[in-house]
C-alpha cells in the first residue's frame, strides 16, 4: 500500500508537537521511508529538513549528517525551487550542528571541518547575514583541537560580533562562552555570565538546564559549594532522562566524584550505563567514559573496588568497569588526537581521570 | 518646591513599558497592589476598602490604608533610582516603599501626570504631583488639608491610552487581577471582589468555578496544598485530550493578586492534563510580576504538586477503575509521558492501559501473565507487516509505534523489542540437504536482488499461503537512506558520509522465501534461469506491496519488467 502525499503530510504534522527524542525520530522516519515513493519533491525535502533537527536534537547526530547533506545537495543543484525559500535560514542554522558533528566523529578528517566552516561562512555572507555564529563555531573547533591561540582569537571575534537570528539563542550562546571561560580558569567571569543569562526569558529546549549545568564547576571552584549543589539538582532533574544530554550527565558524574558524593555518582552511573552503546557521538562517549573512570577510581580509593555495579542484567566489579571506562576514554582520545595532530584530547582525558577531590565536600540536595 | 528625579524618569518609564511589562494594563494591578499593601500595613483587624472611579477618563483610586508621611514620599522614588538592573527592580519590591514607587511608576504607562494625596494618622497630609518628563513636586501640611488617613491616586490621561481607562476595561481588569483580594474593591460602585477563594467552597462550587474561569467542564478537581510555599489551590482535570507539547498555563495568585494566567513552571511537564489555579503567600514573582522566579521553593512546590496529582491517579486506580478507564481514554498520552519518569505511573500504565497487539487490545500486565515475555515493535508499519505472520507463529506483538509507547516498554522488565529480522529466528530452517541442493537457485536470486540492496533467505513458516516476506529494520532503512544520499552529494560530503557509514552499523533488508509455500517450491525447482529470475523479482515486488513498504522507482521498474516478462512467458512465443 502506498501512502498519499496528503497522508504523509498529515503524519508529518502530527510529529510537530512531540518532544525531541526516539518517539519523534521514529515518527519522522516513518514518513521519511515513504516519502520518495510518494513523488512529491517538496515533501521529500521538508521531511529531511525536519529529520535533521530530530536527529541532531534527539541524540543521533551521525544520522543528521545524512539528511542534511541530502538537502544541501538539492538546494545547490536546483536553487530555484520555491519551497527552498522557507527553509533557507534553517539550512544555514543546521550548519552549526554539522560543525559539531564533524568534530565529534574522529572518522571525519579535520580538513573537512575547515572546508565546512569556510562554506558556512561563504553562505552566511552571501545571505547577507552576520558571521557571529561562524566565529562561535570556529572557536569550538579550535578548542576541540587544543589550539589555545586560535581559540582565544575566535572567542574575541565571537563576543565582539553583533548577534543576529543565526546566533545561538540567548541561553545557548552565553552557555558556549562559559565553556571557554571555564577552560581558561575565568570562573568569576563564567559565573557572572551564567547568572546574567539565567534571569533572561529562556525558551530553548536546552535551557536553562544547560547553563545551570555549566555553573556547577565555577561555583565549586570559587568556594560556593551550596550554589553548586543547587545547580546540580536543578539541571540533573531535567537532563537525566535524555540520552542527548549524555555529555552534560558526564559532568554530574565528575562533580559527584570530586565532592565526596561518590555513592550518588555510582547511583547515577548505574542509571546511565545503558546509554553507553547508544552514545550520541564518540566525543560524548569519551567524556562520559573519562568521568565514569574517575568516579570508579575514587570508589577504589575509598576501598570499594569490589563493589558490584549493575549493568543491565549482570553486575561488574567497580574495579573492572573502571579499567574498561578509562580504556574507552583513552582509546577515543587517541583517535581524536591522531586526526587532529595534537595531544589535547588525551591530555583532557588524563586530567579528568586523575582529578583530585575538592578540598571541601558538598552536600547534595536530595531531590 | 520643585525637584528633579535622580534618575531619568523617561528612561525608567521606557524600561518598564517596553521591557518589563507585557502590556500597559498592569497599571490596575499595580494600583490595587499598592492599596492592598497599605491596608495590610494598618493591621489585621482593619476593614479595608478600595474605590476606583473612571470619570472622564481620569482614574482615581482611594484606599483607607496606612498612608505616607512627607519623608516617605521623598524617599519613594529615590529607592528606585538606586536600582538600574531589571532584577534589582524585582528586589526593590521587597521594601514597602520600593514596591509602592515602582507600582506608581507603572501608571505612567497610561498617564502623563500622577497626583497622590495621602495622610498617615497623626501626621500632616501630603500632596505629590509627578510628571512623565521627570519633574515632581511635594507639598505638605497645607492649611485645611485634613483628609482621612489613606491615599488617593489620580491619573491624568496620557494620549493614546484611552482604551485602558474606560469603565468597562477597568472593571474587567480589576476583576481579572483582584477578584480574590481580601478587601472590597469597587469600580464606579460596581463590586469587583468575591471575598473568598474558589477552592474554599464545596466540590460543586469548584467545578462551577473551573467551568466559568477556565472555560471547560472539568473531568475532576484535585485540591492542592503546599504549606511550605503557603500554597493552596485546585487542579482541574481537562475533559479532552491536550497535546503534551503545550505545557499548559496555570493561573497563579500571589497573596490573592493574580500574577499570571499562564504560568507553566508550576507543574512538571508531564502534567499537561490539568490546569491549576493556586494562591501562594511565599513564592516570589520576577521583576515584571508576570512570572514566578525559579528558585528552590518553586522546585519544592512543583514536586509537592506532582506528588498530589500522582496520588490522585493512584487512588483512582484503586477506588474506581471504571472512571480511571475513562480518564485514560482521554489522557493516555499524559499518563504515558508521566510513566517515562515515574515508576508508580509506569505500574499504572502496565496494569490499566490497553495496548494494541496483533491479537487485539490487552494490557501489558495481562500479556505478561499469559506469555511471560512481552514483545513489541516500535514502528506502526512494521507492526502491520508482521502482525499476521507473527500471530501465525504464536508470537504476540505489541504495537509500540505511537508516541511514548516504545520508551515506556523499554523501561519495563521482561520485554523484548522485536526487529522484523528477529522474526526469522522463529522460522524453521529448511533441512540441510534441501537447502544445499537449492544453493544454485538461491545464489542466482541473491545476484538478482543485490542491485536492490536486499538479502535473500530461505525458511519454512506459517502461514503457508504466504510465499515471501520482506523484512526491514530501522538500521536497514537508514542504510538505504545513506546509500541514496551518497549518490547525490559532492566530494566533501561523500567523504563525511563514508565516515558515518563506518560509525553507524547498517543492515540490509531481507526477502525471506517460504519453503512451506507450494509456489515457492515450484519456483525453486525451475530449470529456466530466466523464468526463475523473473519469478524472484515478482516475489520481491509482491512482498513489498503486501508489507506496506514504499515502492522506490527502482522497485517500480522491477515490478513492471517482471510482470511483462511473466506475461510474455505465459502467452508463449518470442518475448
Amino acid at each position: 500500500m502506498a501512502y498519499s502525499v496528503e497522508d504523509l503530510r498529515e503524519m508529518l504534522s502530527r510529529t510537530y508537537g512531540l518532544p525531541y527524542g526516539p518517539g519523534k525520530t521514529a515518527a519522522i522516519e516513518q514518513v521519511l521511508r515513504h516519502t520518495d515513493a510518494a513523488g512529491d519533491p517538496e515533501l521529500s525535502f521538508d521531511v529531511r529538513m525536519m529529520a535533521t533537527d530530530a536527529y541532531a536534537l534527539g541524540g543521533e547526530p551521525a544520522k543528521s549528517m545524512v539528511t542534511f547533506s541530502w538537502c544541501l545537495a538539492e538546494f545547490d543543484r536546483d536553487p530555484g525551487r520555491d519551497y527552498h525559500e522557507a527553509w533557507s535560514d534553517t539550512l544555514l542554522w543546521q550548519f552549526k550542528y554539522m560543525v559539531d558533528d564533524f568534530v565529534s566523529f574522529p572518522g571525519v578528517p579535520l580538513a573537512r571541518t575547515y572546508a565546512l566552516l569556510d562554506d558556512m561562512e561563504r553562505r552566511y555572507r552571501e545571505a547577507g547575514e552576520q558571521t557571529q555564529a561562524v566565529y562561535h563555531y570556529r572557536h569550538v573547533v579550535a578548542r576541540h583541537v587544543g589550539d589555545d591561540e586560535a581559540a582565544a582569537h575566535w572567542y574575541e571575534r565571537w563576543v565582539t560580533a553583533p548577534r543576529d537570528e543565526l546566533s545561538d539563542c540567548i541561553g545557548c550562546d552565553p552557555r558556549g562562552m562559559m565553556s571557554h571561560l571555564i577552560s581558561t580558569g575565568r570562573y568569576a567571569d563564567a559565573i557572572e555570565l551564567g547568572e546574567a543569562t539565567l534571569v533572561q526569558p529562556l525558551v530553548c529546549v536546552q535551557q536553562p538546564q544547560s547553563v545551570q549545568n555549566a555553573l556547577m564547576f565555577p561555583y565549586l571552584r570559587t568556594g560556593r559549594g551550596q550554589d553548586a549543589a543547587e545547580m546540580q539538582r536543578r539541571s540533573y532533574r531535567v537532563i537525566k532522562n535524555d540520552v542527548s544530554d549524555m555529555g552534560d550527565v558526564a559532568e554530574h558524574l565528575e562533580f559527584c566524584a570530586v565532592t565526596g558524593n561518590e555513592h550518588r555518582g555510582l547511583e547515577m552511573l548505574e542509571r546511565h550505563l545503558s546509554w553507553v552503546p547508544r552514545a550520541p557521538s564518540p566525543v560524548v562517549l569519551m567524556d562520559f567514559a573519562a568521568s565514569a573512570g574517575l568516579l570508579l577510581r575514587r570508589l577504589i580509593e575509598l576501598g570499594h573496588g569490589d563493589a558490584p555495579v549493575r549493568r543491565g542484567e549482570e553486575t561488574v566489579p567497580a574495579r573492572e568497569l573502571g579499567a574498561e571506562m578509562a580504556g574507552t576514554a583513552r582509546d577515543l582520545a587517541a583517535r581524536f588526537d591522531a586526526r587532529n595532530g595534537t595531544a589535547a584530547r588525551s591530555a583532557g582525558v588524563e586530567r579528568t581521570l586523575g582529578a583530585t577531590p575538592n578540598e571541601v565536600t558538598v552536600t547534595l540536595n536530595d531531590r | 518646591m520643585s525637584n528633579t528625579f535622580q534618575v531619568d524618569l523617561r528612561g525608567i518609564v521606557d524600561l518598564l513599558s517596553h521591557h518589563l511589562y507585557a502590556s500597559p494594563r498592569v497599571y490596575i494591578r499595580e494600583l490595587l497592589q499598592n492599596a492592598v499593601d497599605a491596608i495590610t500595613a494598618v493591621g489585621p483587624d482593619h476593614v479595608g476598602r478600595v474605590a476606583i472611579t473612571t470619570t472622564d477618563g481620569v482614574i482615581r483610586v482611594v484606599d483607607n490604608g496606612i498612608g505616607l508621611t512627607e519623608a516617605q514620599v521623598h524617599e519613594l522614588l529615590a529607592t528606585i533610582g538606586r536600582s538600574s538592573k531589571r532584577d534589582e527592580l524585582g528586589f526593590a519590591r521587597h521594601e514597602f516603599l520600593g514596591q509602592f514607587g515602582i507600582g506608581l511608576l507603572s501608571c505612567f504607562l497610561v498617564a502623563d501626570e500622577i497626583r497622590v494625596h495621602t495622610r498617615q494618622a497623626g501626621q500632616p497630609a501630603v500632596r505629590w504631583i509627578g510628571f512623565s518628563d521627570g519633574r515632581y513636586e511635594v507639598r505638605a501640611g497645607e492649611d485645611g488639608d485634613d483628609r482621612e488617613p489613606g491615599t488617593e491616586v489620580t491619573l491624568l490621561p496620557r494620549r493614546g491610552s484611552e482604551e485602558f481607562r474606560t469603565h468597562e476595561t477597568v472593571v474587567r481588569l480589576a476583576r481579572l487581577y483582584g477578584s480574590l483580594l481580601p478587601v472590597d474593591v469597587t469600580v464606579d460602585d460596581v463590586l469587583t471582589t468575591t471575598g473568598t477563594l474558589p477552592w474554599a467552597g464545596s466540590r460543586a462550587d469548584m467545578l462551577r468555578y473551573g467551568a466559568e474561569t477556565l472555560g471547560f467542564a472539568p473531568f475532576d478537581v484535585i485540591p492542592l496544598s503546599v504549606p511550605e510555599a503557603g500554597l493552596t489551590g485546585a487542579a482541574f482535570v481537562l475533559p479532552t485530550a491536550a497535546s503534551p507539547a503545550t505545557r499548559g498555563g496555570h493561573r497563579v495568585y500571589l497573596k490573592r493578586m493574580l500574577l499570571a494566567e499562564s504560568v507553566s513552571e508550576l507543574l512538571p511537564e508531564w502534567a499537561f492534563f490539568v490546569r491549576c489555579v493556586v494562591d501562594s503567600t511565599e513564592l516570589r514573582p520576577t521583576a515584571s510580576r508576570e512570572a514566578l522566579y525559579d528558585d528552590s521553593l518553586l522546585a519544592a512546590a512543583r514536586d509537592a504538586i506532582a506528588d498530589q496529582l500522582r496520588g490522585w491517579l493512584v487512588r483512582l486506580a484503586a477506588a474506581d477503575p471504571v472512571r480511571l478507564g475513562e480518564f485514560l481514554r482521554v489522557h493516555h498520552l499524559g499518563v504515558k509521558a508521566l510513566a517515562l519518569h515515574d515508576d508508580e505511573m509506569l505500574r499504572l500504565v502496565e496494569q490499566w492501559l490497553p495496548m494494541e497487539t496483533n491479537t487485539g487490545l490487552a494490557t501489558l500486565a495481562d500479556l505478561r501473565e499469559r506469555h511471560g515475555v512481552v514483545r513489541y515493535v516500535d514502528d506502526v508499519d512494521q507492526f502491520r507487516q508482521l502482525a499476521a505472520v507473527a500471530a501465525a507463529q504464536d508470537v504476540v506483538l505489541v504495537n509500540a509505534g505511537y508516541a511514548y509507547d516504545r520508551d515506556i516498554l523499554a523501561r519495563l522488565p521482561d520485554v523484548e523489542r522485536m526487529d522484523p529480522s528477529d522474526l526469522t529466528t522463529r522460522f524453521e530452517s529448511v533441512d540441510r540437504g534441501t537447502e544445499l541442493a537449492l544453493r544454485p537457485f538461491l545464489a542466482a536470486a541473491q545476484r538478482r536482488l543485490d542491485r536492490l540492496g536486499c538479502e535473500v533467505l530461505l525458511r519454512s513458516y506459517e502461514p503457508g499461503r504466504l510465499p515471501a516476506l520482506y523484512l526491514t529494520s530501522r538500521s536497514a532503512a537508514f542504510g538505504k537512506e545513506l546509500a541514496a544520499t551518497r549518490d547525490k552529494v559532492d566530494d566533501l560530503w561523500a567523504d563525511v558520509l563514508g565516515a558515518v557509514a563506518a560509525a553507524v552499523p547498517v543492515d540490509r533488508p531481507q526477502l525471506v522465501l517460504n519453503h512451506s509455500n507450494p509456489l515457492v517450491r515450484r519456483i525453486c525447482g525451475l530449470g529456466d534461469p530466466e523464468l526463475a529470475g523473473l519469478a524472484v523479482d515478482a516475489l520481491y515486488g509482491q512482498a513489498l506491496l503486501l508489507g506496506y513498504h514504499p515502492i522506490r522507482p527502482a522497485d517500480a521498474d522491477l515490478l513492471n519488467s517482471s510482470f511483462l516478462g511473466l506475461l510474455g512467458h505465459a502467452v508463449g512465443g518470442e518475448v
